[in-house]
C-alpha cells in the first residue's frame, strides 16, 4: 500500500505531537500537515493537495468545530477521507460527524491503539468505527425507528402501563375522582395523565380517547 | 337684669347637685349657674349671669346662636331633650371640650326656662375616637384581615383590603369557610392549622399558602393566625400578607444562584473535558509509542505497560464521567432530548434496569435554564429511582402540553410517603424543588410504600 498523507486537526498541541509520534511507528502513516484550527486546516489543505485522511477533533477551541469543518472539507476536496477522533461518545455528536462526512470516528482515550488501523481503513474509503461508537449509533437508529412520528393511531407499546390501566378506566366512563380512588394517585395527576393521553394518541377529547380504547380492544362494548 | 325667684331648697339643691347645672331663659341668657358650672368653665358665678349661653357652649364649626330655647319651644311635648349634635364647652382660658347637653324646658312667671345639664364628654368622646381610629386601621390596614368565627368556622369580617382583593363582597364572604379561599386546603386540613390555637400550645401561627379570588385567579400568600377571647366567644384574625412580590424576589434570586452554580459548573467541566482529559489522551498516546519501541519482546515490562494503560483508560473515562455530571457537553450543543436519550442509554448500559424514554411534541426550544433544570430533575429522579426506590422499569416522558413542559418520571419501585421526605427534604426533593420554583413551575408527588412512584413536573415554557 501507498503511504497515507495524513493532516492531525486538534487544537491541542500535545495531542498532535502524542499522534505524531504513534504514528511514527508505521513508515507507511506519514503526518504532512498539522492545523490548531479550523481555518489553519482548510489553508493548509488547500495547499497541500497530496493530503488523503485528515484526523479531526470535534472540539477545536475557537473558530468553527470540527463538525463545520468537516462538512467544508467535504464538500471542497471529495478525495479526502476523515476520521473524526473525539473525547465525546454521545449519539449526537457521533451523528452528526458522519452527516458532516466522516467516515470513521474512535474515541479519544478509548481506542488510541486502533488508531493506526483506523487510519488505515479510511484511507481505502471504509468505514471505521470505535466498538463503543457502532455500539452507540445502533442504538441511534433503533430509537430513530421507534420514534417515528405521524402514524395515526401509535401503537399501544408507547403507553406505559399506567396509562394503560387509566384508559381502561376513562373508556369503562370512570371520572377521575374515581380512578384516583381506585388507584390511590390524587385526581390531578389523573387528570394530567389523560392530556398526556390525549397528547401521546392523538386524539382531540375523550371521546377519542374512548374510541382509541375500542379500537385497541382496552374495553368492551 | 332678670332675676328667677326660687326657693332656698331649689337653690340649695341646685348648688350641690354633683352634676353641672345652669338655667337659661327664653333669650339664651343664663340666669343661673351652679358651682360644678363655674368649675368647669372657669368663671365666677357673676361673669356667667346674664351672659348669652353661646359664651360656653356652641356648635362646633357654626357661630350663631344655638337656640336651644326656640328648638325646645318649637317642640313643647318634648320636656326633655338630650341634645346630640356636635357641641364643645369653651373655658374661660380657651380650651375647648365636647359636651352634651341634657334639657329640661320649664315654665316660670309664663315664661319659658331651659334647665341645662352638662355632661363633659371628652373621655368618652377620646374613647369613641379610639374605636373609630380602630375601625379604620382595621379597614385600611395594608394588609388583609380576615375574622372567623371559632365555632362556626364561617367569616364574621373582613377587611375593605381584603374584599378588594379577593373581589366578593361581605355577604358573599360570609357564606364561605377559610378553606373555600385558600387553593391548597380543605376542611381537614384548615383544622389540622388550627388545632394548636385552640389548645393554646400557640399563640400565633404562621404559614404559606395560595388564595384564589372570585374570579378564580390565585395568588401566594403568607398567613398569621391567632385566636381572641371576648366574653366568651372565640375569634379567629386571620392577617393574610400578599407575598407575590416576595416570591418572585425570591424566585430571582433562586434564579441567580442556580444559574450562577450552572455556569461554574459548566466552566469546570469543560476544563475537566478540555484540558485534563486531553492531557491524559496525549500522555496515553505517548504511552502507546513508547511500547512499540521496546522491539525486544523479551526485554519489554508487558505488566507494568499494561497497568498503565489501564489506569490511564479508566482515569479517562473517569474524568469524562465527572465531567459529565458536572455539565453534559451534549445538553448545550444538542439540547435536552438528546441528553436525555444518552442519560437513559447510560443506565441501560451499567444498571439492571429499564429506562424508557418518550419524548413528545418537543420540537420547541427551552432556554438554558429551562433545559439543564429539566435535565438535572430527571437525572436526580432517576437516580433515585434506581438507588432508593429499587426500580426494575422506570418510564420517562417529556411532553410538551399547550404552554407548559411536563416531566413525568415513573417507577414501579418500593414507593415511599412523599409527606415525610418532603418536610425531610430527603431524596434530594428540596434541590428539585428550588429548580422548579426558580422556573415558576409545579411539582408534584405520588407514592405510596409497595405501590411505585410518579413524578410530576410541570414548568411554563415562556416566563
Amino acid at each position: 500500500m501507498s503511504a497515507v498523507k495524513i493532516m492531525i486537526v486538534d487544537d491541542h498541541q500535545m495531542i498532535r505531537d502524542g499522534i505524531k509520534s504513534f504514528l511514527s511507528i508505521d513508515p507507511n502513516l506519514i503526518v504532512a500537515e498539522e492545523a490548531a484550527s479550523s481555518e489553519e486546516a482548510l489553508s493548509k489543505l488547500e495547499q497541500n493537495a497530496d493530503i488523503n485522511v485528515v484526523v479531526m477533533d470535534i472540539n477545536l477551541g475557537k473558530g468553527e468545530d470540527g463538525i463545520k469543518t468537516s462538512k467544508t472539507i467535504t464538500e471542497k476536496f471529495k478525495h479526502i477521507n476523515i476520521l473524526a477522533i473525539s473525547m465525546h461518545d454521545e449519539g449526537a455528536y457521533i451523528l452528526n460527524m458522519l452527516k458532516a462526512g466522516a467516515i470513521g470516528y474512535i474515541l479519544k482515550g478509548q481506542g488510541m491503539d486502533e488508531l493506526v488501523e483506523a487510519i488505515k481503513t479510511v484511507a481505502m474509503g471504509e468505514n471505521y468505527f470505535s466498538k463503543s461508537v457502532s455500539e452507540t449509533l445502533m442504538k441511534q437508529f433503533t430509537r430513530k425507528k421507534n420514534d417515528s412520528p405521524s402514524a395515526k393511531y401509535k401503537p399501544l407499546i408507547q403507553l406505559t402501563k399506567r396509562e394503560v390501566e387509566i384508559l381502561k378506566l376513562i373508556a369503562d366512563e370512570h371520572t377521575n375522582q374515581e380512578i384516583a380512588e381506585k388507584l390511590f394517585i390524587s385526581p390531578r395527576t389523573v387528570d394530567s395523565h389523560r392530556r398526556t393521553l390525549i397528547q401521546k394518541l392523538n386524539v382531540k377529547n375523550t371521546a377519542g380517547l374512548v374510541r382509541y380504547a375500542i379500537n385497541h380492544g382496552l374495553t368492551e362494548l | 337684669m332678670e332675676r328667677l325667684q326660687i326657693t332656698n331648697v331649689l337653690q340649695g339643691y341646685f348648688e350641690s347637685s354633683a352634676t353641672t347645672m345652669l338655667l337659661v331663659n327664653h333669650q339664651e341668657k343664663i340666669v343661673l349657674a351652679n358651682q360644678n358650672c363655674t368649675e368647669m368653665f372657669g368663671y365666677s358665678e357673676a361673669e356667667i349671669c346674664d351672659q348669652a349661653l353661646e359664651m360656653l357652649i356652641t356648635q362646633k364649626g357654626k357661630k350663631h346662636n344655638i337656640q336651644l330655647i326656640t328648638r325646645i319651644s318649637e317642640a313643647p311635648q318634648s320636656r326633655s331633650v338630650l341634645a346630640t349634635y356636635d357641641l364643645v364647652g369653651k373655658h374661660k382660658n380657651g380650651e375647648v371640650f365636647p359636651v352634651e347637653l341634657s334639657l329640661s324646658f320649664m315654665e316660670a312667671d309664663n315664661k319659658p326656662y331651659a334647665l341645662v345639664i352638662i355632661n363633659d364628654i371628652s373621655k368618652q368622646k377620646q374613647a369613641a375616637d379610639e374605636d373609630s381610629l380602630l375601625s379604620k386601621i382595621f379597614h385600611e390596614s395594608l394588609n388583609d384581615i380576615y375574622i372567623i368565627d371559632a365555632h362556626s368556622l364561617r367569616f364574621i369580617n373582613a377587611n375593605t383590603g381584603a374584599l378588594g382583593k379577593i373581589g366578593y363582597s361581605l355577604e358573599e364572604l360570609q357564606q364561605l369557610t377559610p378553606w373555600d379561599l385558600k387553593l391548597d386546603q380543605n376542611r381537614l386540613v384548615f383544622l389540622q392549622r388550627i388545632e394548636p390555637l385552640l389548645e393554646g400550645k400557640e399563640k400565633k401561627i404562621i404559614f404559606e399558602s395560595v388564595f384564589q379570588r372570585k374570579d378564580r385567579s390565585t395568588f401566594p400568600v403568607e398567613i398569621h393566625l391567632q385566636l381572641f377571647e371576648h366574653e366568651n366567644r372565640h375569634v379567629f384574625m386571620e392577617t393574610v400578607i400578599d407575598i407575590t412580590e416576595k416570591k418572585k424576589a425570591e424566585r430571582n434570586i433562586m434564579k441567580a444562584l442556580i444559574e450562577g452554580q450552572e455556569m461554574e459548573r459548566e466552566r469546570i467541566a469543560k476544563e475537566l473535558h478540555d484540558e485534563l482529559g486531553q492531557a491524559l489522551t496525549a500522555m496515553q498516546l505517548n504511552l502507546h509509542t513508547l511500547e512499540f519501541l521496546f522491539d525486544t519482546p523479551a526485554r519489554k515490562p508487558t505488566d507494568i505497560f499494561d497497568k498503565l494503560k489501564l489506569l490511564l483508560h479508566n482515569t479517562i473515562q473517569e474524568t469524562k464521567f465527572i465531567s459529565r455530571n458536572l455539565m453534559p457537553s451534549v445538553l448545550k450543543e444538542y439540547g435536552l432530548v438528546k441528553a436525555l436519550e444518552y442519560l437513559c442509554d447510560n443506565f441501560n448500559d451499567t444498571v439492571h434496569l429499564q429506562v424508557h424514554l418518550q419524548v413528545y411534541n418537543m420540537e420547541n426550544k427551552l432556554d438554558s435554564l429551562q433545559r439543564v433544570a429539566l435535565y438535572r430533575i430527571a437525572q436526580e429522579l432517576i437516580n433515585n429511582a434506581c438507588k432508593h426506590g429499587k426500580a426494575k422499569e422506570i418510564n420517562v416522558q417529556l411532553i410538551r402540553n399547550g404552554k407548559n413542559v411536563v416531566l413525568r418520571v415513573e417507577d414501579d419501585g418500593i414507593g415511599f410517603n412523599p409527606a415525610v421526605s418532603r418536610t425531610n427534604g430527603g431524596f434530594g426533593l428540596k434541590n428539585i424543588e428550588s429548580r422548579v420554583i426558580a422556573l415558576d413551575g409545579k411539582f408534584n408527588i405520588d407514592s405510596h410504600p409497595g405501590q411505585g412512584t410518579s413524578f410530576l413536573v410541570k414548568i411554563p415554557l415562556k416566563r
